[in-house]
């Protein structure tokens, strides 16, 4: 786009380039955009550093996302749950677990569950929790049934 | 899109579009965007598998998959290091060491039954050091294999710290790293 100004008395700005450039940028969040769940992504807790992390992979079915604070409690819609009384936790992820499955059956009616159904576990911990409470949260999941986690880190130290 | 008459000097008429709005509207949009922006590319994940507590204890005489070791089972003493991490306990400190720190990091040879490593002096940069030395070296032996390794934390370990024993481990070229739980919340197996 352009526009010339041909009135030699105008004294407009030529808002266009301005346009272009904000077109632009519009463009650049749209693609990159990514909407998440506030209890999947908790900007409150500070991911650990580990250079040797992989690059997230998106091939399982099914998610659980589980954030840790740095006093070692679960946020988001599991903040009710206290790691101190473990019962509750275990009961309710595997309420999670089966109500994941009838979802998944629903959808997929002529595959095998046994094959084919992976639920991944996403522990996103705070770097100052403590290591016990990482296990405590693993322990549950592991009682609960679930198979497969994923420890969540930064790659490199945010800017 | 709405136009404006503009009258020239030589008494036509231009005609040319009213952006103002439509900028107005862009830079919502661009505020929208730039607010909901969440660089997750930064993060990366560390993959792990969960075994039942009754298949630890059933087949603790099987020989566990390289790539699948769970983080409770035994898997061959013979090929596995163990990296031990002790912490400083909860509100306590020792020397300049704080609260959830490490304050000795330990590479045992379940083999050979003893420390291979013990970084109990100097700082911590020196104790992964230490071991990431360590661990080289032993790739670097004439028939070395590349063994599995276990970390194993104290409870009161801050996170970071294990997974920067985890760093270590991973970029001195072992490819098999398990984690251990604490002692006191290990699954019963009777």
């Amino acid at each position: 786009m352009s526009a010339s100004m041909e009135s030699a008395d105008s004294a407009d700005p030529n808002l266009v380039p301005l346009l272009d450039v904000v077109l632009q940028l519009i463009m650049f969040f749209m693609i990159t955009v990514n909407f998440v769940r506030v209890d999947q992504f908790d900007d409150a807790i500070s991911l650990p550093v580990a250079q040797a992390a992989v690059p997230l992979d998106k091939t399982a079915e099914e998610w659980i996302f589980l954030n840790l604070d740095t006093n070692g409690k679960l946020v988001g819609n599991l903040s009710s749950f206290p790691l101190d009384t473990p019962g509750k936790l275990v009961a309710h992820l595997k309420r999670e677990n089966v109500d994941l499955l009838r979802v998944w059956q629903q959808k997929n009616p002529g595959r095998n569950p046994d094959r084919d159904f992976k639920v991944v576990v996403v522990l996103r911990a705070d770097k100052n929790c403590r290591y016990a409470q990482v296990w405590e949260v693993l322990d549950s999941c592991q009682r609960a049934g679930y198979r497969r986690w994923q420890l969540r880190v930064m790659t490199r130290s945010p800017v | 899109m709405a136009r404006k008459k503009i009258t020239g000097s030589g008494g036509g008429v231009n005609l040319t579009y009213i952006i103002t709005p439509f900028l107005d509207m862009s830079f919502q949009l661009l505020s929208f965007f730039i607010m909901t922006y969440h660089p997750s590319a930064l993060e990366g994940h560390i993959d792990g598998k969960l075994v039942p507590p009754t298949d630890i204890a059933i087949h603790t005489n099987k020989p566990v998959p390289m790539n699948d070791l769970p983080p409770d089972s035994e898997p061959d003493a013979a090929e596995t290091l163990l990296v031990q991490i002790k912490s400083v306990p909860k509100g306590q400190t020792e020397g300049n060491r704080h609260d959830g720190e490490p304050s000795r990091i330990l590479l045992k040879d379940p083999q050979e039954t003893r420390t291979i490593t013990d970084s109990s002096d100097g700082t911590l940069e020196d104790g992964l050091k230490k071991l990431e030395n360590e661990l080289k070296h032993r790739l670097k032996q004439p028939g070395a294999i590349k063994s599995n390794i276990k970390i194993e934390g104290d409870g009161d370990l801050k996170h970071m710290y294990v997974m920067r024993v985890y760093d270590v481990c991973k970029l001195s070229g072992y490819a098999n790293i398990s984690f251990v739980a604490p002692k006191f919340i290990r699954p019963k197996t009777d």
